[in-house]
């Protein structure tokens, strides 16, 4: 009986979410069959720990579970793709934070059309080239939807955090997308 | 959110403000008050107009996973043995093809059965007795034309290895045969009309029901299609209502002179290499 409930509970609060999950774990591995080694590993976890989950955060709880065993794999797996990246460069710092008045001369904004153009592939190239953190949070929201509380929730880390991150993710992948044109 | 981060120092994080302003986490009475600063600063507002082409063009362009019916039965068996499902699920296939069929996270000509014993109780309870399938089996029939209706739809038949051999050697199909259609809408055009590709055929899109037949020794007897019992799925796996379930008996009936399977030619007619990969597009 026990375990019926167990999986009652998880079939309405996780089930709901498996292919955002399915969709993160896509993102932070870069490769389908790994996504699938971690996306089952991270369900069995789920369904373990379903008593620890509060009824109104399954969504951001299961990508947590996801984000983790992704970390965990590759760690175990020694990617050299999840090298972690604390901090900006001095530039990007200014750039994240001022807003881009260093780009003040620039009035025609051809950016905005390339990034308009850029095909699918090219796209998902640049992203998979982000730095896991940044990746995660430019999916998270961008891709699947999330508000910076739930972002926030996923990474453990302060709201500040992700909105940092995010405004790097974004700037770091137009600069890929200029450098890739030119 | 309520107010964003640092929004008492704006002078700084004028640019972080363009983000949240974009994402909506701003609270209305600042976003007026941000979107004139942006507005009076041509840079900000370049800004603003890239990373909405941004998030634009990722939200369109990125590939987005969809959970299939089928890893959601892996799922619900793994959680019930408490065992990850172990690669060797994926059968007798080469690593090569196994690699190709990750890729669509599909998989053929597994040996299917909805073995019922390791299910939970009310996944047969009462009349609900034909289980969601773990795995597909043998692709062994495609119908790219619906002559039933003009709406057109795409259905793929699956049987399950026992099966096949059977029915290739003479015999009746054997009890436990589970036979699954997936049925798919297709590409339609701007009215709504299925579109052909260059060879006439259709192109199947979205996984819209998972149909299944079963054959068990003393089933049947409320109906008379034999021994079998019917089941609509949705793509998640739950049940559809039984109105429709009756409406398979009353129809399957017809085909009483082949075991109530109207594919039976095409089932004695398969291939055991008919190896194709069950595709699951979101669109």
């Amino acid at each position: 009986v026990q375990n019926e409930d167990e999986r009652a509970r998880f079939e309405r609060l996780v089930v709901p979410h498996l292919s955002d999950a399915l969709t993160i774990a896509r993102w932070l591995t870069r490769n389908r069959s790994d996504a699938e080694d971690v996306f089952q590993e991270s369900c069995l976890r789920a369904f373990r720990s379903i008593r620890q989950l509060e009824e109104e955060n399954g969504r951001a709880w299961m990508l947590a579970i996801v984000r983790n065993t992704a970390y965990t794999w590759s760690r175990k797996n020694r990617s050299a793709s999840f090298v972690l990246v604390e901090d900006l460069t001095g530039h990007e710092r200014i750039e994240a934070e001022r807003g881009g008045e260093l780009a003040n001369e620039n009035n025609e904004n051809p950016e905005t059309h390339l990034i308009e153009k850029v095909d699918a592939d090219r796209l998902e190239i640049a992203v998979e080239g982000l730095p896991p953190q940044f990746r995660e949070v430019l999916i998270l929201r961008d891709l699947q939807g999330l508000g910076y509380r739930e972002i926030a929730q996923v990474i453990g880390a302060p709201i500040g955090t992700v909105m940092s991150r995010l405004a790097r993710a974004r700037e770091r992948l137009i600069q890929t997308l200029k450098a890739g044109q030119s | 959110m309520t107010s964003p981060p640092n929004s008492n120092n704006r002078g700084q994080d004028l640019g972080m403000l363009v983000h949240a302003y974009l994402d909506g986490e701003v609270d209305v009475a600042d976003a007026a008050a941000i979107k004139q600063q942006i507005d009076a600063n041509p840079a900000l507002a370049t800004r603003l107009e890239n990373y909405t082409a941004l998030q634009n063009a990722l939200r369109t362009r990125l590939p987005r996973e969809q959970i299939t019916p089928f890893q959601l039965a892996r799922i619900n068996t793994a959680i019930v043995t408490r065992r990850s499902w172990a690669r060797p699920t994926w059968g007798a296939l080469a690593a090569s093809i196994l690699l190709a069929l990750a890729l669509s996270s599909g998989s053929t000509w597994l040996v299917l059965r909805s073995d019922q014993t390791r299910l939970p109780a009310s996944d047969h309870a009462g009349s609900d007795r034909v289980a969601f399938p773990r795995e597909l089996g043998v692709l062994y029939a495609t119908f790219e034309t619906d002559k039933d209706g003009p709406s057109g739809y795409y259905r793929e038949t699956y049987a399950d290895q026992a099966a096949l051999d059977a029915v290739k050697a003479g015999k009746p199909i054997p009890y436990g045969t589970v036979l699954v259609r997936a049925v798919y809408d297709v590409l339609r055009d701007s009215k709504g009309a299925p579109a052909k590709d260059a060879n006439g055929r259709l192109t199947k899109t979205k996984l819209l029901s998972v149909n299944v037949m079963e054959k068990r020794a003393g089933w049947g007897g409320r109906y008379s299609a034999g021994e079998w019992d019917f089941q609509s799925f949705a793509p998640d796996g739950t049940r559809r209502a039984k109105p429709s379930a009756s409406a398979c008996f009353a129809c399957h009936n017809k085909a009483q002179a082949q075991d109530f399977v109207f594919s039976l030619d095409k089932l004695k007619a398969a291939k055991r290499q008919g190896a194709s990969i069950w595709r699951y597009f979101q669109r």
